[in-house]
């Protein structure tokens, strides 16, 4: 009889290295949790976005505590998303896949505005202030007026922020470099920004918590302007919470539902600020794996502030300067369609 | 700029708390999933194109388009197909690397020496047979080279892909590290990329190619 014949070593490590991979996916899966993964659908779900963020603190505190899941019933069943940006939020509701997200304003106005007014209706406010004109400690900016000729950076082109920069810079008489005038705005994440400002490369920033109370801290800034003190009533709107039309038209009520717990987790907010500020920072440990330090956070905090009004007049403001800095081709116009705050059916 | 004991800390960190393990998991089984999908497709896709002049002026000409695409392009049209979930992610790693391997795939099979095919047809080889027995035989170092490339592509079209909405894996990892601005986080799931892109290109791959080329008489000289 003939000897097997021997099989070359050259073939059996990649299979022991499939295998390998195979039992890795295996046996890592197994140890995610088993809730989060779909399992049986009930009827009715409320898909709804968030981000890690401060600024949605009562989404943080609604989906952790299950307060938005026993204000819906146990016949609905709450799937929270949770994205890192307006834009990517604002593209998932507009392709169905989102019924209610917590969101900036200038996103949904954006959404708003691009769908002709169909796809979505700001239904509750959630967070006003929680932004700031950071400069470096060494420097003489003490407010707006001074950031002529100098580098000032912001998280993103057309972001919030970036508008707020742009409109104000404007009022005081300057115009960025693109445009003749001497203020040279950065875009930079918010990350990138606080790796700028220790490395001394830009004079000032303006960026929204908890990273304008990072700046501070970490990278020697000074906190030059609250953005706060720069709108009448010392308030903007920062996260606002927005409803699909076509949800809102289905289920009136479950968005009613939702309105009314955000209500009280706002107000539960005000009544105790300690527990809901350590709440919000544990579900930001849970989504992100880090919480903020305690300094962080009670500085952070202390700038922003939690409404369940949207501020309407600041969301106009805003969508008018964003037109003004060239972000929108049209004038915005008349927004009252973007704003349904009584309960019931569009 | 964290020093190596920071990012072997970070590492252990994220080691013990388990979520390493499940991010690995989870991004693996996606990139399994779309590189199947890429190989099953990509190399009777190659085959096709090569052999075919109608196909290569249509299709060819299309995958050549597409390869110079970056992944991140199909961001948004993933979106808006399939939505915030894992069939999305799956798409953007198909894309990625379904290109690279069709294309390598149809090099190979038209790098053939003309002498195989036609002296297997004078042999009366035809058809399904004729790819069974004489292309993909012939062909199949560079289908090797191929189908390593698309592994490569795959990764990386998932660290876009991933980028989609916030759930389990690596991308994920590598995103929240640089949110956070915590360099050490990123460079750790960096080295565990690498350390899965090197097991993979010297196991898997590199014994498979060494094998071939000994195979096909192509071994060092």
């Amino acid at each position: 009889m003939r000897s097997r014949a021997r099989i070359d070593p050259r073939l059996v490590l990649p299979v022991v290295g499939v295998l390998l991979f195979g039992a890795l996916i295996v046996f890592g899966e197994r140890a995610i949790d088993r809730s989060t993964r779909a399992g049986e659908r009930p009827r009715t779900r409320v898909r709804l976005a968030y981000f890690p963020n401060l600024t949605h603190a009562p989404a943080l505190i609604g989906v952790a505590e299950g307060r938005f899941q026993r204000a819906l019933g146990p016949a609905v069943e709450l799937s929270p998303k949770v994205v890192n940006a307006g834009p990517e939020a604002m593209q998932a509701l507009l392709a169905g896949e989102i019924d209610l997200a917590y969101v900036g304003p200038s996103p949904a106005t954006n959404a708003y505005l691009r769908s002709a007014g169909k796809a979505l209706r700001i239904v509750a406010g959630a967070a006003s202030g929680g932004a700031s004109l950071v400069a470096a400690g060494d420097s003489r900016i003490e407010g707006v007026k001074d950031l002529g000729g100098k580098k000032v950076a912001v998280p993103q082109l057309g972001g919030t922020q970036d508008v707020s920069l742009r409109h104000f810079i404007a009022a005081a008489g300057f115009a960025p470099v693109p445009n003749g005038g001497t203020v040279d705005i950065i875009p930079g994440g918010n990350a990138d920004i606080l790796t700028l400002f220790k490395q001394h490369r830009i004079d000032a920033a303006w960026v929204p918590e908890p990273w304008a109370t990072r700046i501070v801290l970490e990278a020697g800034g000074r906190r030059a302007v609250d953005e706060r003190d720069l709108w009448p009533g010392h308030r903007f709107a920062t996260t606002v919470l927005v409803a699909r039309t076509g949800f809102l038209g289905q289920h009136p009520e479950l968005v009613g539902a939702m309105v009314k717990e955000n209500a009280a987790i706002i107000a539960w907010i005000a009544k105790s600020p300690k527990a809901a500020m350590n709440a919000a920072n544990a579900q930001l440990k849970v989504l992100s794996g880090k919480a903020l330090s305690d300094e962080v956070l009670s500085e952070s905090w202390s700038r922003l502030s939690f409404e369940a009004d949207p501020n309407r007049a600041s969301i106009e403001g805003f969508a008018e300067a964003a037109f003004e800095c060239g972000y929108a081709k049209q004038r915005p116009g008349d927004l009252s369609g973007l704003f349904h705050m009584e309960a019931g059916p569009p | 700029m964290p020093g190596p004991a920071h990012v072997a800390e970070s590492l252990w960190g994220l080691l013990a708390d388990g979520s390493l393990l499940a991010s690995v998991a989870v991004s693996m089984r996606r990139v399994c999933e779309g590189y199947a999908v890429s190989v099953l497709v990509g190399v009777p896709l190659g085959i096709l194109i090569a052999r075919s002049k109608a196909l290569e002026d249509t299709v060819g000409s299309l995958v050549a388009g597409l390869q110079a695409l970056p992944s991140i392009c199909w961001l948004p049209l993933a979106l808006l197909w399939f939505g915030l979930n894992d069939t999305a992610i799956l798409f953007v790693v198909v894309m990625g690397s379904l290109v690279s391997v069709t294309i390598s795939v149809q090099d190979g099979v038209h790098n053939l020496s003309p002498g195989y095919v036609r002296a297997a047809r004078t042999m009366g080889v035809r058809g399904l047979a004729l790819v069974h027995h004489v292309l993909l035989p012939a062909s199949l170092p560079s289908v090797l080279t191929g189908i390593k490339l698309g592994w490569a592509y795959a990764w990386r079209a998932l660290m876009a892909g991933e980028l989609l909405f916030v759930s389990v894996g690596l991308g994920h990892l590598l995103m929240t590290g640089r949110e956070l601005g915590d360099m050490a986080q990123v460079l750790a799931v960096m080295v565990v990329i690498a350390a899965i892109g090197i097991f993979t290109d010297r196991v898997v791959f590199g014994n498979l190619e060494s094998y071939v080329r000994d195979r096909y008489g192509l071994g060092r000289a």
